[in-house]
């Protein structure tokens, strides 16, 4: 356990965590985008940005990457953090002008409008939908290609995501909705993946319940029978 | 070769080779670096060749290939020793000649001389032209000496020596201490304490520990590191295996570009030959002590010379940085302790170990010791590598041995640092090279860039050009540098283009501010340097073009016209035939001044160059 | 959403603030239910709870299970609290005395103080209009209590206070549909979800939260004590109300309707009777008789989702 102090308040934390979870837990807001505790951190969206001084020196650095070590003072609110926060939003928001998200922190920041061309992308760049797909899922379906304002979350190739299991983890993980799924009789689509697997019916309750390739990647994976993934869940006994 | 076991035996091998060279024997050193092989150097080294063997004089001369010597802009360049004669701008045409009256005469060839620009004086002995008189040539000089193909060569002139005293008579952490001492800083840009570096790794729990070679090189129009490779590889071997020694690593890499194929190629001879004597591998000259190094070829994004970058590309990840609160000497490659150094930074290390860091010591200011080799360019007469003591100043490395701005013009700026350096102005060209200096005037050391500039370039276009630069080549990962470099580009793409709105300064800092200050890596915090250090030192022109829309330097295109002065034209008609838009009015019968029609101007700049009468200005 | 359910559960945060520790029964899905909803909703959240096992369980003093501010009233008061605190955070932060941020006024209660003692002051703080969020966890009766009737127990189920006799059947009244009579408020966002779909159930209370205005989530909540059921069928009975219809799953935003689980063909309704003693006493004949009425509704509801 190390000690630190969070704009004043005196915080304890186990030594190597990182400091944007400490500090939301702590009860201090923290504007964030491309973090989430179940993946390693990333640092893309550069707003968790806080002063951390120690031995007397101070820095702005992303909460999210930086692991917490005894006696460091964090400011979260200084002039210098919150106009770093402003402009990032601005320029987040002049990107993806059409994602709600991010309009509403932009506002909740105090900035209503942008000073550039809008564009009109709606992925931020964050990352999250990747890294879940490498670290929780374990599919590597999608990656990051090309640098600089060229940078996108793509499938391989940007065709079809052949790997992808259609299990909808990066939906749920983005944090502007812009990934999207689609279920249709006997088909699920993971829209902007580009990829639409057909789906399992369940032997007894009729219902479809789960893509086939996904099901029998499971079942291969843990040398499950072949009848094993036959039934729903709800009709297993 | 049998592998070397001892010093004994280096030093015994080293007599032998030496013994068999006659210094006095002549040898002709044909410079193969970038800027010869452009100019022709390779033409040259046949038709010698040819005329050595047609002069019947084959045996009794040595010809040598060597590494870049520097002079780039007088290439190619051809020495002849033992008398240090220097030819410059050499032809094919000029080898019989240079057979027939050099070396078996003994006689000077005035038309290869190097003139003296002021004096016009010839000048024979490369020592003495000023080019490389101001210079300091400690690690760069060698280049000229040996083929870099050749260990012998390397051996020939002490190499590896270093190394056996450093294996046989010094204890790691002494060669750690003497580092230390010696002062020297990173050369890759940062400028980080070298001593203190492999003091943290060596110090750095866990049993393997990596050294790496940062020859990633990728600022623009720098090949300091390319040139060192290519024309001295041992010398960045040597230093790493002395590194590796020190710090306890047995395991290095190069990381170098794969557009540098000939640095590539010599590297891995070198690299071969090393290790066939002795240099590489399991106890090295009988001192226990194993090591070796692999060649990684990276494809060329700037990013990747970032120290984190580099290691995840080596990794087999993509080169994007990584936060460093854990500094790379704990936890860099492979979560490894690892230390990185530039190219020039390794090949001062045998310079340090052989001479001691008291010498070394001498070069220099207090805050940055010994020397610096840098790429001239731009406007300079005298275009090439120059290795300088540190303390040189500003206006000695452009007028004493570059010569001055070319065609007598005025100096306006000069950018240091590479891409995201800032431009120096007039007033501060007194300000000597130094890390510190540079970084408080606004711009920095960088890697070795350095840009002349005069009174016809546009300092907004300046920092435009290195924007454009900074944002393709962000990895993109951090949504400051990536969004941050590609609106300050639009930016300044709008002022040059005359849409230069009131406040777009502000916005430009504004910019600054959060690219700087927000990104993960040096890139970003680094990437307003062109656009601060401009505002900083030329603030006016940047208003010019926002408020008056024009370009005083006559380069933004959109906001210039071309005029043709009546009274200077001649009414030859060149510049009618030579406008790829037909917006040039007039006919030579009519014996009136031609005129330029605004609405059909493309402003190419075509005719201003074909007019001889400088008939034609931009207003 | 719910059939991403691979995966996706595990980004959900790790972060309780509904502390495990807490009293509640073994099985208890409506503490389930409560921790899903206090993980959808985070740290910036006010809850107003009335009495009802939520509350006994979560806070035996001087414990509590609560990692947000938490405040127990009366049993028919939580939407009037709630509507109170929602109302003074907004004229002191407009007066500048807090800071300006999302804060979250939950109000919460069971089936007995939702649908019945406490409708009131629910239709009251609806009508008004507060920034709310109202949640009903519904377990289909006062359970806290000892298992009595509600307006909120279904047809034909056993209670201590409608026993199933040889007269009588056990209940018999059939269940007040609360969601319904929430969306004839007219509020923008009115939705229904149970914990055996977690993620579904996360998405619309952060939905309801988001909201502008009152929401309102009616959540069915399995009591293995009351319903008798085993303790480890809770998750499969959840979904087994969905599936044969007796609980739909959807949501209404601002007045469409949407199935948010459909299912085409619903299962037979025995299949959720078979494992809760409360409908042990039921004759094929009712079964068939309850089924065709939910399958009606079930229709109704569809009809309404065109
Ligand atoms: C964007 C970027 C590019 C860099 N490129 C190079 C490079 O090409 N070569 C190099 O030696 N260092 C480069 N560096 C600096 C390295 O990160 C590192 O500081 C250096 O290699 C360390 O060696 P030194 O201590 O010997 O200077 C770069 C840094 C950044 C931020
Ligand atoms: C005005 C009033 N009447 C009766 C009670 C006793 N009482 C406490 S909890 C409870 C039952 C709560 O039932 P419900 O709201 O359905 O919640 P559950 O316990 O089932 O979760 C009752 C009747 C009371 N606290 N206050
Ligand atoms: S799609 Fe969504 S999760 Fe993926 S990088 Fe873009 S914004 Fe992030
Ligand atoms: S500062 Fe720029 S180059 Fe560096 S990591 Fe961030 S985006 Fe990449
Ligand atoms: S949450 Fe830290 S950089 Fe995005
Ligand atoms: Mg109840």
């Amino acid at each position: 356990m190390v000690e630190l102090t969070v704009d004043g308040q005196a915080v304890g934390a186990e030594k190597g965590k990182m400091l944007l979870p400490i500090c939301l837990d702590a009860g201090f807001d923290i504007p964030h985008l491309c973090y989430n505790e179940s993946v390693r951190p990333y640092g893309a969206c550069r707003l968790c940005l806080v002063e951390v001084r120690k031995n007397g020196r101070g820095r702005m650095t992303t909460s999210c990457t930086y692991p917490v070590i005894e006696g460091i003072e964090v400011l979260t609110q200084t002039e210098k953090v919150l106009r770093a926060r402003r402009l990032v939003i601005e320029l987040i928001l002049a990107m993806c002008p059409g994602d709600e998200e991010i309009q509403e922190m932009a506002r909740e920041m105090g900035v209503e409008d942008v000073r550039f061309e809008k564009e009109e992308k709606d992925c931020i760049l964050c990352g999250l939908c990747g890294r879940v797909c490498e670290e929780v899922v374990g599919a590597n379906a999608i990656h990051f290609a090309n640098k600089g304002s060229n940078r996108e979350m793509i499938p391989p190739f940007a065709g079809e995501a052949t790997d992808c299991i259609a299990c909808g983890a990066c939906v749920t993980v983005c944090p502007v909705n812009v990934i999207g799924m689609r279920e249709e009789s006997d088909e699920r689509t993971i829209i902007r993946w580009k990829r639409t697997l057909k789906m399992k019916k369940c032997k007894v309750c009729g219902n479809y319940f789960a893509p086939w390739f996904q099901l029998e990647k499971f079942r291969q994976q843990a040398g499950l029978p072949t009848d094993f993934f036959d039934t729903c869940y709800s009709c297993r006994e | 070769m049998k592998r070397i076991n001892s010093v004994e035996d280096l030093e015994r091998e080293r007599e032998k080779i030496r013994a068999a060279r006659d210094p006095n024997k002549p040898c002709i050193t044909i410079c193969t670096g970038t800027g010869c092989h452009a100019a022709g150097c390779y033409p040259v080294a046949g038709a010698l060749r040819e005329a050595l063997r047609t002069g019947g004089i084959e045996g009794e001369v040595d010809l040598r290939i060597t590494g870049c010597h520097g002079f780039c802009e007088r290439g190619p360049l051809v020495v002849i020793n033992p008398q240090r004669i220097l030819y410059q701008r050499v032809k094919p045409d000029d080898a019989p000649d240079i057979v027939s009256e050099t070396l078996k005469k003994g006689k000077i060839i005035e038309r290869l001389l190097y003139v003296h620009p002021l004096t016009e004086e010839k000048i024979v002995r490369e020592d003495d032209v000023p080019f490389y008189k101001l210079q300091k040539r400690i690690i760069f000089g060698n280049n000229g000496n040996i083929d870099p193909t050749s260990i012998e060569d390397y051996l020939a002139i002490g190499g590896y020596s270093a190394l056996a005293k450093a294996l046989t008579s010094m204890e790691p952490q002494q060669i750690v201490e003497e580092v230390k001492k010696s002062g020297l800083r990173g050369r890759g840009g940062g400028g980080f304490h070298t001593g203190t570096k492999w003091e943290s790794c060596r110090k750095a729990s866990g049993d393997t520990r990596y050294v790496i070679c940062n020859a990633d090189e990728g600022d623009p129009g720098a090949y300091m590191d390319r040139s060192l490779l290519e024309g001295n590889p041992h010398s960045v071997l040597e230093g790493m295996i002395i590194g590796a020694f020190a710090i306890g690593s047995n395991e290095g890499y190069v990381y170098v570009r794969n557009e540098y194929p000939l640095a590539v190629e010599n590297l891995r001879i070198a690299l071969d030959r090393a290790n066939d004597w002795g240099f590489f591998g399991k106890n090295i000259l009988g001192s226990g002590f194993d090591f070796n190094v692999k060649i990684n070829r990276g494809g060329g994004a700037f990013v990747c010379g970032e120290s984190t970058a580099l290691m995840a590309s080596l990794e087999g990840q993509p080169g994007e940085p990584r936060a460093k609160h854990i500094h790379t000497v704990e936890s860099g490659l492979y979560e490894k302790p690892t230390n990185l150094n530039n190219v020039e930074t390794w090949a001062n290390v045998p310079y340090i170990v052989n001479l001691g860091a008291e010498q070394y010591r001498q070069i220099g200011t207090d805050g940055s010791k010994g020397t610096k080799i840098f790429s001239l360019v731009g406007k300079v007469n005298n275009t090439g590598l120059v290795e300088v003591p540190m303390g040189i100043t500003l206006r000695e490395i452009v007028y004493d041995i570059g010569g001055g701005i070319i065609g007598g013009k005025r100096f306006k700026a000069i950018q240091t640092g590479g891409p995201s350096g800032g431009c120096l102005p007039e007033s501060l060209l007194d300000l000597p090279v130094d890390f510190d200096r540079l970084t408080e005037a606004g711009s920095m050391m960088g890697s070795g860039g350095m840009i002349v500039m005069d009174e016809n370039n546009c300092m907004v276009d300046v920092a435009k050009y290195f924007m454009n630069f900074l944002k393709e080549e962000s990895c993109g990962k951090c949504a400051s540098c990536r969004e941050g470099t590609k609106r300050m580009y639009e930016v300044l793409h709008r002022i040059t283009e005359g849409n230069g709105r009131e406040g777009d300064i502000a916005l430009l800092e504004d910019l600054s501010f959060v690219t700087a200050e927000a990104s993960l890596c040096a890139l970003g915090g680094t990437a307003p340097n062109p656009v601060l250090s401009t505002i900083r030192y030329f603030r006016e022109e940047y208003e010019v073009h926002i408020k008056n829309k024009k370009c005083p330097a006559g380069v933004c295109k959109e906001l210039i016209t071309y005029r043709i002065i009546p009274n200077q034209c001649t009414i030859c008609g060149r510049c009618q035939k030579v406008c790829p838009s037909q917006a040039i009015r007039g006919k030579i019968k009519m014996k009136k001044p031609f005129e330029i029609l605004p609405e059909k101007c493309i402003r190419c700049g075509m005719c201003s160059e074909a007019c001889k009468f400088d008939a034609i200005e931009i207003v | 959403m719910e059939n991403l359910n691979v995966y996706a559960v595990r980004l959900l945060t790790q972060k309780e603030y509904f502390a495990p520790g807490h009293r509640s029964c073994q099985g208890c899905a409506e503490a389930l239910a409560v921790r899903l909803i206090a993980k959808a909703l985070g740290r910036n959240a006010i809850v107003v709870q009335a009495t009802g096992c939520m509350e006994i369980v979560a806070s035996p003093l001087p414990f509590t299970s609560w990692e947000v501010p938490w405040i127990h009233v009366a049993f028919e008061t939580a939407a009037s609290v709630a509507s109170g605190i929602e109302a003074g955070l907004k004229a002191l932060m407009r007066k500048g005395r807090l800071p300006k941020k999302r804060v979250t006024v939950l109000g919460m209660g069971g089936d007995g103080a939702t649908n019945d003692i406490g409708i009131m002051a629910l239709s009251g703080a609806l009508e008004r209009g507060h920034d709310f969020v109202y949640i009903c966890t519904d377990n289909e009766a006062y359970m806290n209590t000892g298992i009595q009737r509600s307006s909120g127990t279904p047809f034909g189920a056993s209670t201590t206070t409608s026993p199933a006799g040889r007269v009588i059947p056990g209940q018999i009244t059939w269940k007040k549909n609360m969601a319904a009579i929430a969306a004839a408020h007219n509020i923008p966002y009115v939705a229904t979800a149970c914990p055996s779909y977690p993620l579904d159930l996360v998405d619309k209370v952060k939905k309801a939260a988001g909201t502008k205005g009152p929401a309102y989530v009616h959540i069915l909540s399995v009591c293995p004590t009351g319903w008798r059921s085993p303790t480890e069928m809770s998750i499969r009975l959840g979904r087994l109300a969905a599936e044969t219809g007796v609980f739909p799953l959807y949501e209404i935003v601002n007045g469409r309707y949407r199935l948010t689980i459909d299912f085409p063909k619903l299962r037979p309704i025995r299949d959720y009777f078979k494992y809760q003693g409360r409908f042990r006493h039921l004759t094929d004949e009712m079964t068939e008789q309850i089924e065709e009425r939910v399958h009606r509704e079930y229709q109704a509801l569809k009809d309404k989702c065109q």
